[in-house]
């Protein structure tokens, strides 16, 4: 395993400007005709279902290499490394009933099964890649309808557990980087701009209820009343005014105020490369900091490749796996495994 | 700087669409992540939509079924009883959605500002790539899992264990035809 941790294809900060967009999602809730939902599947029903949906989507080729994970059987570590990597969602990893989740080797498609939905369809990509993604999934889910049949009402369109997602079942995220706005405080801009768009804009949390800094998620708010293409085209609407304000702001530190910003560039990056213990919440702050250094050509030899890696070691699942052999810790000794890791990795001593 | 508007101390970092009861018009709430996540409004890592609007469906559906004494309909088919619906703000089958229409729609308008699905409809299995035997057994199969529904909610386990033998037998008939 340990080869492939930290490869997935969204964390190469690559694909259309990475240099604010991490990554971009879309997620298609279905549920199976004739099964009941979530709420009054029995347990044994649940066993039928899964059997069911493994059999059925087995028979269809998603990608070069895929894999079913029985998530019943796995300890909380475990879990918490598909949660980390985007394959699963943290309900479905908490959950307690039977479940899974079938994915390929780039993490770029996961299939939760028995999730919220019967069928939670993921595809995620490494920048701006809204298209991409929504093509692929699509694509994915027309395969799936010929081996399986999906509830569909012929006024509500995808019936789903909850009718939040009912309709296209369709959300499309984007995950945005936006130190500079947060920094000259002027984040309010976004929320009002997608306000107005009717989208939802929410903060990207870490351990506990601390927000990991500076990053943003912007997510298509209804379902239903517009067609797919249609909340494809509201969500890509709006990416690329705040790219501009963003990238806009990030002209005028570097022109008004450049010593201001190395300065907080290169003590982030002193931080990291010399603590001895550092929480979760510190090293993703101090990551985003590192990461706006590069991005404004103020670090030379970092590359966001290797940030975006970090800020997933740094996670707990992945750093209870990679640094402690899947052995579980306290937050404590967390804390200093996270420091020892980045230290090493960012040439600290 | 916008300020949480519940707590009024720290910075809003979440926004949240919510549904004034009063004027039944959707409102814009700015709060912090504490406050958001407190009023379950906000979920870990991955977030979602559905979690940061169960609180909207729970606020309409009280006003709406006050207004229709609602708390009696249950759903024949899985059981589920609209006071359930109410606590765990998910339907327990694809019946329930005609079952409670009269209240979904009101709920559906004020989430979503729409009533009705717009997009393709899916094509169906049968249409392509399968035969006609194999259609069928999917129809029947359908059937079997509506009927074994009923069957687990009517705590009628002969039937129940009948019905799964059979579905058993179908999928094996169909996993044979398909696999060639
Ligand atoms: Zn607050
Ligand atoms: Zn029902």
């Amino acid at each position: 395993m340990a080869e492939t941790v930290g490869k997935d294809a969204w964390l190469r900060g690559e694909g259309q400007d990475a240099d604010i967009v991490i990554s971009t999602r879309v997620r298609l809730a279905r549920n199976v005709e004739g099964f009941a939902l979530k709420a009054k599947l029995a347990g044994d029903e649940e066993v039928a279902l899964l059997q069911h949906l493994r059999q059925r989507i087995g028979k269809v080729k998603l990608a070069e290499k895929q894999q079913f994970v029985d998530l019943k059987p796995l300890d909380d570590v475990e879990r918490l490394m598909l949660v980390e990597r985007h394959l699963i969602s943290l309900d479905h990893a908490n959950a307690d009933s039977e479940r899974g989740v079938i994915h390929d080797d780039q993490g770029s498609i996961a299939l939760m099964l028995n999730e919220e939905d019967h069928l939670r369809l993921q595809v995620l990509g490494s920048g701006m890649c809204a298209e991409e993604v929504f093509d692929r999934a699509f694509a994915i889910e027309d395969e799936l309808q010929g081996v399986v049949e999906f509830a569909y009402h012929s006024r509500y369109g995808y019936l789903t557990s909850c009718p939040t997602n009912v309709g296209t079942g369709m959300r499309l995220s984007v995950m945005l980087h936006l130190p500079g706005l947060a920094f000259t405080k002027q984040i309010d801009k976004v929320f009002n701009a997608v306000a107005r768009m009717n989208l939802a804009v929410r903060g990207f949390y870490g351990e506990g209820t601390k927000a990991l800094s500076d990053l943003y998620q912007i997510s298509n708010q209804v379902t239903l009343g517009k067609t797919p293409e249609e909340l494809l085209n509201d969500v890509r609407g709006v990416i690329p005014v705040i790219l501009r304000w963003e990238r806009e702001v990030r002209n005028q530190v570097m022109k008004a105020d450049r010593v201001g910003l190395e300065d907080k560039v290169w003590r982030a990056l002193g931080a990291l490369r010399s603590a001895r213990t550092m929480s979760s919440s510190e090293a993703f702050e101090q990551l985003s900091h590192v990461r706006l250094g590069v991005h404004c050509e103020l670090i030379p030899d970092l590359t966001i490749a290797t940030l975006n890696e970090l800020f997933l070691l740094c996670q707990p699942g992945h750093l209870q796996t990679v640094v402690c052999g899947g052995k579980a810790i306290e937050p404590r000794k967390r804390d200093i495994v996270r420091a020892e890791l980045l230290r090493s990795r960012l040439g600290g001593r | 700087m916008n300020k949480c508007q519940k707590c009024q101390k720290a910075r809003a970092t979440v926004l949240v669409t919510d549904i004034d009861l009063a004027s039944h018009k959707p409102q814009q709430l700015h709060l912090c992540e504490d406050c958001a996540r407190e009023t379950g409004m906000a979920a870990a890592l991955s977030p979602s939509a559905a979690e940061m609007l169960k609180a909207s469906i729970l606020s309409v559906t009280e006003k709406e079924s006050k207004a229709r004494s609602a708390q009696r309909i249950m759903c024949e088919h899985c059981g589920l009883t609209y006071q359930e619906f109410r606590v765990k703000g998910r339907f327990g089958c694809t019946a329930c959605y005609d079952t409670f229409s009269e209240l979904v729609e009101p709920l559906l308008e004020k989430v979503h500002g729409a009533r009705e699905h717009k997009g393709e409809a899916p094509r169906k299995p049968s249409n392509k790539r399968k035969t006609t035997n194999v259609a069928e057994f999917e129809k029947e199969l359908v059937e079997l899992r509506r009927k074994l529904t009923r069957a687990v909610k009517a705590e009628d386990y002969e039937d129940a264990a009948r019905l799964r033998d059979r579905i058993t037998e179908v999928e094996r008939r169909i996993g044979e035809v398909t696999d060639g």
